[in-house]
């Protein structure tokens, strides 16, 4: 009783001083990384290859366990939540989004309904097909709904996972490269998503490349670089020509655009 | 259109198909043989009012009737394990034999035969006593070598199962060879026959049959969401480890005491999930139920063909379902390599 009334109120997802390797003897991934994500924000996480922006995000969704240090959930050790408890709190759509069986998009995303299922019953509540419907509208692929999931394109695939992690109905959403291998159109229809979860008071954290996307959406960016977390904090402070420099090695400029919105522009290497 | 019906709905219509052709395949398996027993008669004896002859009413109650129960509780229980093992593998080509249960309850059996074993209970003969606890054993053994701390990853329990399936196989060679004169026992053993079935043998394995049945169904929401990976599986609430400790020891069991009670039926639990997939679609709410009610019509059908193609000489029934499922297993992996 008591924990589940501590869950009713906003989330906070906090990770402590945490370190990680694959295996005991193996590399280290991060060492002492410290954050706290705060509720109702777009976080965007950003890094290099390499740098562990998956396995981060695998840590914060309880499918990883820290190495030392803990992740938390308003104060409660993931590892201590049931599986079932802990998918009605956090969500999260790997990158990779095929499967190997034809489900059509609607059955896919009524899994996300698992965990609040209750006893042994096979089949859907009403009220529970009524949400699935919504999160497919969410995610404007209703017209998708009785297609199979091996049909419809990568992006329409993204947002199916989408809407079944939607389905779910957690206070947060992790999403691991959400926009790759994504038109520029169908990029901006998802981080146009996370705005609106955001806005309905979701926090909705997304490994993401573009950095001028980044610049664009996000409340909050974490950059991961040299098994660290070396920045967090707003776009606008963490996205300096220096800071992309050191990260990144690559060049860029960093303005305004007539709305007045931060852009960052690259530039070419060779033109300094 | 199909996908836009409800999945009770689709419950219903594909239930009833399959209840049909059960029906269908047992009523065909009571009346024909050596003495045709007619419908009239049959339907009478069902019924319980209306003359019947004591010569059919003793090939029915005494000799039919307990081999296509036999041949019914058989083919759902290797179609519910194929189902599951293909499930929480995530792989096509898995069968029930896969954890190396059809090997384990090869070398049991025959080594009751070749030695001689008394049977450890007296309501049971040797023979599937000890084929059913080669099998248990065989499955025992591998989900040890598999196991990697508190989980079971998928492609370690495969590869300890080629192991020991390959280890009690030699066994098998192993014994044959210096068992000369029982030879004939152990390979009519081996090719899987329901000759052997009587009432006794069915009430052995209903209970195996008709928990791990339900168990299985009860798992099916479980066996849809592990689907989509183990890991999204996780994220999505599902506590993986169990589910699939659960599967194997559930699938391994109802395997066990089918291949006791038959011997070992090659291909049957790897194809019919295959064929009632494309026919229902992958949700394993149907797939599960018609593919016990489908496999359990097949066996009983192709036990008739057995028994009937070359008579008064009966053909093992496993030689029948390897004759028709190999070629069904090479055009599967011709598709597959067309499709990548």
């Amino acid at each position: 009783m008591p924990a589940s009334s501590s869950l009713s109120s906003p989330l906070v997802l906090s990770i402590k001083n945490v370190d990680f390797r694959y295996s005991s003897q193996g590399p280290l991934i991060f060492h002492d990384v410290s954050a706290e994500l705060q509720p109702g924000q777009f976080i965007g996480l950003l890094g290099p290859n390499g740098t562990g922006k998956s396995t981060f995000l695998r840590l914060l969704a309880g499918l990883r366990s820290p190495s030392s240090g803990s992740v938390c959930l308003n104060e409660k050790p993931l590892s201590e939540f049931a599986k079932a408890d802990l998918a009605k709190h956090i969500a999260f759509v790997p990158q990779d989004v095929r499967m190997w069986l034809p489900f059509s998009c609607r059955e896919v995303v009524a899994m996300g309904r698992f965990a609040h299922k209750k006893g042994l019953s096979l089949f859907e509540s009403s009220a529970g097909d009524q949400i699935v419907e919504r999160c497919l509208a969410e995610t404007q692929v209703s017209h998708l709904a009785d297609r199979l999931v091996n049909e419809i394109s990568g992006g329409e695939a993204q947002r199916v996972r989408i809407a079944q992690a939607l389905a779910q109905e957690t206070q947060i959403l992790i999403l691991d490269e959400p926009t790759s291998h994504l038109d520029i159109k169908h990029q901006i229809s998802i981080m146009e998503l996370a705005v609106r979860l955001r806005q309905k008071g979701m926090t909705v954290i997304a490994a993401l490349h573009d950095l001028d996307m980044a610049a664009l959406y996000c409340d909050r960016l974490l950059v991961l670089s040299e098994h660290r977390l070396k920045h967090n904090g707003s776009p606008e402070q963490v996205l300096s020509r220096e800071t992309i420099k050191d990260v990144f090695g690559v060049s860029a400029v960093i303005g305004r655009n007539e709305k007045g919105e931060l852009r960052v522009s690259l530039c070419r290497n060779d033109s300094e | 259109m199909m996908r836009k019906l409800s999945i009770g709905q689709r419950l219903i219509i594909f239930g009833t198909l399959a209840l049909i052709a059960l029906i269908v395949s047992s009523s065909l398996g009571l009346m024909i043989g050596s003495v045709e027993v007619p419908l009239a008669e049959l339907w009478n004896l069902i019924q319980g009012s209306g003359p019947v002859s004591d010569t059919t009413r003793t090939i029915v109650m005494g000799l039919r009737g307990p081999r296509v129960l036999l041949g019914m509780l058989v083919g759902a229980s290797l179609s519910l394990a194929g189902c599951g093992f293909q499930g929480i593998m995530r792989n096509p080509l898995a069968d029930p034999y896969i954890v190396g249960t059809s090997a384990g309850a090869s070398l049991g059996a025959t080594l009751a035969i070749v030695l001689r074993l008394p049977s450890p209970a007296e309501w049971i003969s040797p023979v599937p006593a000890f084929a059913f606890l080669g099998a248990l054993g065989a499955m025992l053994i591998v989900y040890q070598l598999s196991k990697v701390g508190s989980s079971v990853p998928m492609e370690t329990f495969l590869l300890a199962g080629v192991v020991v399936g390959s280890f009690a196989g030699a066994m098998v060679s192993f014994l044959m060879t210096l068992a000369e004169r029982d030879l004939h026992s152990v390979v009519t053993w081996l090719m899987g026959s329901l000759s052997q079935a009587d009432i006794h043998m069915v009430y052995l394995v209903l209970p195996y049959m008709a928990i791990g049945g339900i168990a299985m169904i009860i798992l099916a929401p479980a066996l849809n969401i592990i689907s989509m990976g183990e890991e999204s599986a996780s994220s999505l609430g599902l506590n993986v480890e169990r589910l699939k400790i659960s599967v194997i020891a559930i699938a391994s069991l109802i395997t066990a005491a089918a291949v006791a009670a038959s011997g070992l039926i090659g291909f049957l639990g790897l194809f019919i999930p295959h064929i009632v997939r494309m026919i229902v679609g992958p949700d394993h709410r149907l797939l599960l139920p018609i593919s016990a009610l489908g496999g359990a019509a097949f066996l009983v059908l192709a036990d008739l063909l057995a028994r009937t193609m070359f008579a008064p000489r009966e053909l093992p029934v496993g030689v029948l379902t390897a004759l028709i499922g190999a070629p069904f297993f090479f055009w599967l992996l011709h598709g597959r390599r067309k499709l990548s």
